[in-house]
């Protein structure tokens, strides 16, 4: 059972690293202007950078499910956004202070 | 003789169905993209079914559905089964989704309908030629009863559990690692203010 387990958890680990962010890229920064479907923010490359919001967006603040209307300009802002065609699409907008995550041992 | 005939045709007659389905298979591919066509889908869960022994299939759950059960449970699935089925049990997830066949959607009938004993064997002995892997040894195994109490609990899941789910959800070096400078870049506004107030 024990020597299954690892040989599973080892694939998994191995397919998450091969799969994780695959498509996604996270972008961060302060935010300049909003729209109702787009963000626009100043990364730390000082590039500003726009990603649309799609009605899956998910939105958090300080880890509690929130929406778009909770953002503001001048918050500091991580998008995990999806390349589609030309554009980067939000699948998550995080914001807000947050505490530190718990990882296990 | 007329009986011989009439036996012989239906034998060449399905020969002749089951090669032109296995070129029709073959003619296909073997990409994982696609999902299994409904004849496809309709043997193979009828194989699976079948092959679950009568006994295992009307075993009954030693554990009660306590919250402490479900708790370590939650945790397990969270650690274990998430990658592919989603901390929600949906499915929808990369891995999950680009399986062949894709990891079913566990709230849905197709999985609730299953006795406890079925859930317990496919989970105890995963699935042949699928991404189900067999996660018990020898003998019973406490966890795998475990889950199945949770797949049960799973179409009653709320957002509250499904972040509490999320510590437990494997990571990578690098993934930690680049959560941990988001923290670090969301919390910075905080810990300048914090710092002037020191200062002054």
């Amino acid at each position: 059972m024990k020597r299954i387990t690892l040989l599973v958890a080892m694939f998994v680990l191995a397919a998450g690293a091969a799969f994780a962010h695959g498509k996604e890229r996270h972008v961060m920064g302060k935010v300049t202007a909003m729209t109702d479907s787009s963000i626009t923010v100043q990364t730390k490359a000082k590039d500003p950078v726009t990603v649309y919001t799609m009605a899956e967006t998910k939105y958090e603040k300080s880890r509690a499910a929130a929406s778009m209307k909770d953002l503001k300009v001048g918050d500091r802002v991580v998008i995990h956004a999806e390349k589609m065609g030309d554009k980067l699409m939000a699948n998550e907008v995080h914001f807000g202070v947050v505490a530190k995550t718990p990882h296990q041992s | 003789m007329i009986k011989w005939t009439l036996l012989l045709s239906i034998i060449a007659a399905g020969a002749a169905g089951a090669a032109a389905f296995g070129w029709v298979t073959i003619r296909r591919g073997f990409s994982a993209r696609d999902n299994p066509s409904a004849l496809e889908a309709f043997l193979a869960k009828t194989a699976r079914n079948l092959s679950i022994p009568a006994s295992e299939r009307d075993a009954k759950n030693p554990f009660a559905p306590t919250a402490e059960v479900l708790g370590e449970a939650r945790a397990h699935f969270a650690d274990h089964c998430a990658t592919c089925h989603g901390n929600d049990g949906s499915g929808k997830t990369e891995i999950g989704q680009n399986l062949y066949p894709k990891a079913p959607d566990l709230r849905q009938s197709e999985t609730q309908n299953l006795t406890d004993g079925q859930i317990y064997y496919i989970i105890h002995n995963g699935i042949r030629l699928t991404g189900m892997p067999a996660w018990g040894g020898p003998g019973k195994d406490d966890d795998s009863w475990q889950l199945v109490l949770f797949i049960r609990h799973l179409p009653q899941m709320t957002p509250q559990e499904m972040k509490e789910m999320e510590p437990f959800n494997p990571k990578s070096a690098a993934e930690r690692s680049e959560e941990e400078d988001e923290q670090r870049f969301l919390n910075e506004d905080k810990s300048s203010e914090m710092k002037k107030k020191m200062h002054h």
